[in-house]
């Protein structure tokens, strides 16, 4: 087993950089639509054909992409078209294999201090929650204050109490996470990851995992945290919020990106079939 | 029996027959009374068939009060000259005998277990593999086998006596055993009195507390601030000040007796002996495989989602582990764990098979000279679930310690 992968691995890392090389083309065949809003903002992630592979599957095709500072872009895709590669790709939890990234400046590569500083600036909430659940619903989020800014503990539970509020779930704060609901695991999801005051907020399939009637509550949370300024990645199958919420829509397929645009430009006038035929199936 | 009992009647279509139409046979309360009844009086008749066949009227313990009249070696911390003491004197040699080899093997398991289990699961290929070749060996291979093959390892590979292995002058190695240096009471600087290591030993009690305290205290300080208080480099400093200033007031009263080599025997120091050794050995290496497996499982098993959350968290690799991944994996394998120590209680009866003194082997003596087969199991079996319970009891105390939730 491990001498196939490898052998896959060695063609993958020998044919990745060189297709780079060779076609050099534009970030994206398309200009980029940036909201009138973000006119002057300026970049805060940069990919630049970005390639990832598992064993001989290529899950991320020469991705360029760029993200303003306070931009909300939503990701679209058919399950395996590489999204969640994609914004995993950008707190390093999935190592690219070329290309280049770039976090508010600082390049992501082999540098562990550049990885650590990513880390801080990024906050990430997963489809299954993820909570800690030996831990309660306050030392969740006061974990990551506490043990890597070196935060005093009762600053640090003032800090998570306000994003409890925030998020709208104080009275759980000495709960565990196994006897909130979904919905509410998600919250307390959404503070821990507020609670590093990140700058960038990558949001991968947050309802997925959810009831029906608790997707509207984490994602009242996400809009408020949208209308404050947050720059954030959402990978969702959530139209209606894609449509009022975010700057710009990107569709992936097969790892590459295929089209992107306003939600206007999505919803009324899509340019590729593949874009057609994924709006049509889900809409 | 259909005979003699009349067919049931058919419930009436409302409800249940009435109780009184129901035949006492077929009604559920004396159903199970003649059940309950019908196991009381098999019981009974059993252990009458016992106490009779095995004329247990002359059961009883007097015979472990006779003088014991044989020896056993490896007596370590227990005077007894095996002459005039009684046979539960003896016992009790026996059973200290099993006690230290439980207790380092116990330790050591854990310690393999945890770095081999660890190790299984590195990105290190060579690491990994290794750990899988020793766990593979060790678990699918008899732990008699294992144990009287270190013990022969040692008879015929380590030299006799009179070719002693003469390390650095420090510590001799023959077929007889290791011989080390070892601690003893000294008179010191101004003649101090035996008793006086009993003082530093309770001193040194009182050093561990105070600096376990001040440990404590700092960690909640740092918890508080933020700031790093380096609480354990804390406790370590002052128990290392504490125990170096209280040696020396108290006049230096151990020393450190070194061991040497008359004729064919071995004087002064520590001797660990061969068959303590293979024993141990044994012990450790196999119940080490399986506490690996535990280990590794435990750790395999929680979600990658753990992991992943700890480093989008920004938690470092150390930090993961100690508060996200251990914790969690703890919990899993404490009750595995527990059970992989009582058997090492259990299999440390293999001593029979290295003749080393246990607490079997020594009721086996006992009971070649006294008789008695029926008591001295008795006493071998409670003594076996005795040292079970505590360790149960212990483990469920770290259980309840280790998973209690803080940060």
């Amino acid at each position: 087993m491990p001498d196939e992968l490898s052998a896959a691995d060695i063609i993958a890392e020998s044919a990745g950089p060189k297709a780079v090389a060779e076609t050099d083309r534009a970030p994206s065949e398309e200009p980029e639509q940036f909201s009138p809003r973000l006119a002057n903002a300026r970049d805060m992630i940069i990919t630049e054909h970005v390639d990832k592979w598992f064993g001989d599957f290529q899950a991320l095709d020469d991705v360029s992409l760029r993200i303003k500072e306070e931009e909300i872009v939503v990701i679209l895709g058919p399950s395996g078209s590489g999204k969640s590669t994609y914004i995993r790709c950008l707190n390093r939890l999935e190592e690219h294999d070329a290309g280049r990234i770039v976090i508010d400046d600082i390049e992501l590569n082999e540098d562990v201090r550049a990885l650590q500083a990513i880390r801080s600036e990024v906050g990430m909430v997963f489809q299954q929650f993820n909570l800690f659940p030996h831990l309660s619903v306050l030392s969740n989020i006061t974990l990551g204050p506490q043990k890597v800014r070196h935060m005093p503990k009762l600053e640090a539970e003032a800090l998570a109490m306000q994003l409890l509020e925030r998020v709208g779930i104080p009275e759980q704060a000495d709960k565990f996470p196994a006897q909130l609901s979904g919905g509410q695991q998600q919250r307390v999801a959404i503070a821990r990851a507020l609670a590093m005051q990140p700058k960038i907020m990558l949001f991968d399939e947050p309802t997925s995992a959810l009831d029906p009637e608790m997707i509207k509550e984490v994602l009242d949370v996400m809009q408020e945290l949208a209308e404050s300024g947050m720059t954030m990645i959402v990978v969702t199958h959530e139209m209606g919020f894609a449509r009022e919420v975010a700057d710009r829509l990107v569709f992936f397929d097969e790892g590459a990106l295929v089209e992107q645009g306003t939600p206007e430009h999505f919803f009324t006038n899509p340019r590729e079939e593949r874009t057609k035929l994924f709006l049509s199936q889900i809409l | 029996m259909s005979t003699q009992a009349p067919a049931p009647p058919s419930p009436a279509p409302g409800g249940p027959a009435p109780a009184g139409d129901v035949p006492l046979f077929y009604r559920r309360g004396f159903r199970r009374l003649l059940q309950q009844g019908l196991y009381v009086a098999a019981t009974a008749l059993l252990f009458w068939y016992i106490y009779d066949a095995l004329n247990l009227r002359e059961f009883g313990f007097g015979f472990l009060n006779d003088p014991a009249a044989f020896k056993v070696a490896n007596q370590w911390l227990i005077d007894v000259d095996g002459v005039t003491s009684s046979r539960i004197e003896m016992y009790l040699v026996g059973v200290w005998a099993s006690l230290r080899v439980v207790f380092v093997a116990i330790l050591l398991s854990t310690v393999v277990g945890i770095v081999v289990g660890v190790s299984r699961l590195s990105s290190n290929w060579l690491v990994a593999r290794m750990a899988m070749l020793y766990v593979e060996v060790f678990r699918n291979t008899p732990l008699l086998v294992q144990v009287v093959l270190v013990y022969a390892i040692f008879l015929v590979g380590a030299p006799i006596i009179q070719e002693v292995l003469n390390i650095g002058d420090f510590a001799f190695l023959s077929n007889r055993g290791l011989a080390i240096p070892w601690p003893v009471p000294d008179a010191g600087w101004w003649g101090a009195p035996d008793w006086f290591v009993g003082v530093w030993v309770a001193l040194l009690i009182a050093i561990g507390a105070v600096a376990m305290t001040v440990r404590r205290q700092r960690q909640v300080r740092e918890r508080e601030t933020g700031q790093p208080h380096y609480a354990n480099r804390w406790a370590f400093g002052i128990f290392a000040v504490g125990a170096l200033v209280t040696f020396i007031v108290l006049g230096l009263p151990v020393s450190i007796d070194r061991p040497y080599v008359e004729g064919t025997r071995y004087l002064e120091g520590m001797v660990i002996r061969p068959e303590f050794a293979a024993l141990t050995i044994g012990l450790t290496l196999y119940t080490g495989a399986f506490n690996a497996e535990i280990v590794r499982g435990s750790i395999q098993a929680l979600p990658r989602g753990q992991t992943e959350a700890a480093n989008a968290v920004g938690l470092s690799a150390y930090q993961r582990m100690t508060l996200v991944i251990l914790p969690q994996a703890l919990r899993q394998m404490i009750p595995s764990i527990t059970n992989q120590y009582l058997n090492v209680n259990k299999n440390s009866s293999l001593a029979y098979a290295v003749l080393y003194d246990d607490l079997f082997r020594v009721a086996g003596i006992i009971q070649n000279k006294a008789g008695h087969a029926l008591e001295m199991f008795f006493v071998i079996i409670v003594t076996y679930m005795l040292i079970s319970l505590v360790i149960s009891a212990l483990m469920n105390f770290i259980n309840a310690r280790v998973t209690r939730v803080g940060v």
